[in-house]
């Protein structure tokens, strides 16, 4: 067994951390309008096999976030994993994602986002693992299905009451294999009130509608009145092998009757 | 042209100690209480018999309605009055009720399997704790199931996770989470949690190393991971690290510590190794 860590053949960077000083990223110049990109790294000093992400939303409350990740020099900047979808209701919140997503070494690594608000304050934190797990092969791109950059959220969910599941929301169709899914679930952009606190059982299908097939059945979240926002800000990455061309739907129930909604966004790993 | 085990039934997922029945915030099955602080309660059953062969668990924990408590909870294997810890002493807190955390633990478990679940508290009055497990027949971009998780830090005595003391504007001392591990590893995830009885947090950031190596010659592999102390939910942000392909062999002293941006609190931190 080859031990990495012990021979330089698995580094982590992390980018825009560390010193007490997290990086803070451009603010839009209005609502719901890309800011500039925020430069991470100017070349990336190992090559990546994996990224970690972390998204804090400090200091302004009620708000929606989708925020990309780029590479590529000034100006010519390219998105390799678009619209990271977070919320804030009445207290800062740290979302984490990992994507085993391969990017070259030189790499220079940007970072921009929007806000359903004009004043918002986005910090992001990025780490670049140079090996994935044993036997692994990292992804080359990440589809982002349900973002709606028009309110900075995502796609609508109106759970069912008492239990009941409610209609399926279609997120999108996958425009690529998908081996990889990752989840995103924020208040949907304006509502910041939890009137009552509930727990939601999320099901994420695939098929045409009236023939949804459910694949990840019953995820539980909670809504707090405590924090205004989903509880559940730690999602894994599912494993799901699904084709190109296929819709994406998502349901769920509340256990109350009187039912808060929220947005979802989907993200798929693909070849 | 790719295989898509979905359209086979070769991808499934599975859900066990889900309640549909309770109106009051909650859709997971309630643990037994302990009978004192800081001991095991009794195993109660989550998953009569496993219908798949699973390669990952999810672990669903929510607390509804006490605050300022931490947990250890256990996953245990086995036919009843015979179980087996398969997961030990997976860290929980709760600063105000309503939370929710989940643990993706990437273990294959065989079909037929028994599981249950118990769990301990530093303060069993008014306890509550709730639990539901998502069994997945998959496994992430390609990798092998793992078939034991080794818990590193746990602190059985109070509840919690090896404390750390970050200081403000520079990095603090090490704590050792183990002097020397038992088993290799090839993955792993962290936990945060509160601090022995601190349940009133300020609202600080922090950056924490994990490192391996002797004292005083650490060597960081994890560098400034953000943490945040929540002065609303009183609670540590993130609760859990996404699974990271971070692989430490048997026999090393590993090691953690930290900055705050502000006036800062101490920090309960325990790794779970996969092998």
């Amino acid at each position: 067994m080859d031990w990495p860590l012990y021979g330089n053949g698995q580094q982590v960077r992390g980018l825009g951390v560390g010193g007490n000083a997290d990086t803070t990223l451009t603010a839009p110049a209005g609502a719901n309008a890309k800011a500039a990109w925020t430069q991470l790294t100017a070349s990336l000093s190992i090559p990546g096999q994996g990224v970690m992400v972390c998204l804090f939303a400090s200091t302004n409350t009620a708000r929606t976030y989708l925020v990309d990740i780029g590479v590529g020099p000034a100006n010519s900047e390219q998105v390799v994993i678009a619209n990271l979808l977070t919320t804030l209701g009445t207290d800062g919140n740290y979302r984490y994602f990992y994507f085993p997503l391969s990017i070259p070494q030189s790499s220079r690594i940007v970072a921009r986002y929007q806000s359903n608000s004009a004043t918002s304050t986005m910090i992001v934190g990025l780490w670049v693992f140079s090996q994935g797990i044993i036997a692994s092969s990292p992804y080359s791109r990440i589809e982002t299905i349900g973002a709606d950059t028009s309110d900075s959220g995502g796609t609508q969910v109106v759970p069912g009451a008492s239990h009941t599941k409610g209609n399926y929301a279609v997120l999108g169709t996958t425009t690529r294999d998908i081996y990889e899914l990752a989840l995103a679930t924020a208040n949907s952009a304006g509502d910041y009130t939890v009137g009552t606190s509930q727990t939601h059982a999320y099901d994420i299908a695939i098929g045409p509608t009236g023939s949804e097939r459910i694949i990840i059945p019953d995820l539980l979240a909670p809504m707090s009145t405590v924090t205004d926002a989903v509880s559940t800000r730690n999602w894994p990455t599912f494993p799901v092998h699904i084709p190109a061309r296929t819709q994406i739907s998502m349901r769920a129930q509340s256990s109350q009757a009187s039912v808060e909604n929220f947005d979802a966004v989907v993200f798929g790993c693909a070849i | 042209m790719a295989d898509f085990p979905f359209r086979g039934d070769g991808h499934s997922y599975k859900d066990y100690g889900k309640v549909v029945t309770d109106s009051v915030a909650t859709t997971m099955t309630t643990l037994t209480a302990p009978t004192g602080n800081n001991a095991k309660g009794d195993w109660l059953e989550i998953v009569p018999s496993l219908a798949i062969n699973a390669k990952a668990l999810m672990i669903h924990t929510l607390q509804a309605t006490v605050s300022g408590r931490s947990y250890l909870i256990d996953i245990g294997i086995g036919t009843a009055g015979n179980e087996v810890v398969l997961a030990a002493n997976l860290l929980v807190t709760i600063g105000t009720p309503t939370t929710s955390k989940i643990f993706h633990l990437p273990l294959l478990v065989p079909a037929y399997s028994r599981l249950s679940a118990r769990y301990q508290t530093e303060d069993i009055t008014n306890d509550d704790i709730r639990l539901a497990i998502t069994a997945i027949e998959g496994t992430l971009w390609g990798n092998p199931s793992f078939s034991r998780m080794v818990t590193i830090g746990a602190v059985t005595a109070d509840s919690g996770g090896t404390g750390i003391t970050p200081v403000n504007g520079s990095k603090g001392n090490y704590a050792a989470l183990t002097a020397s591990s038992s088993q290799d590893i090839f993955a792993c995830i962290i936990a945060f949690c509160n601090s022995g009885a601190d349940y009133t947090l300020n609202d600080t950031g922090y950056d924490v190393d994990l490192s391996i190596g002797p004292a005083s010659n650490e060597t960081v592999i994890l560098p400034d991971i953000m943490v945040h102390g929540n002065s609303v939910r009183n609670a540590y942000e993130p609760p859990i690290t996404p699974l990271l392909p971070i692989q430490i062999p048997a026999g090393s002293r590993i090691a953690a510590r930290a900055s705050g941006s502000s006036t800062a609190d101490p920090i309960d931190i325990v790794l779970y190794g996969f092998n």
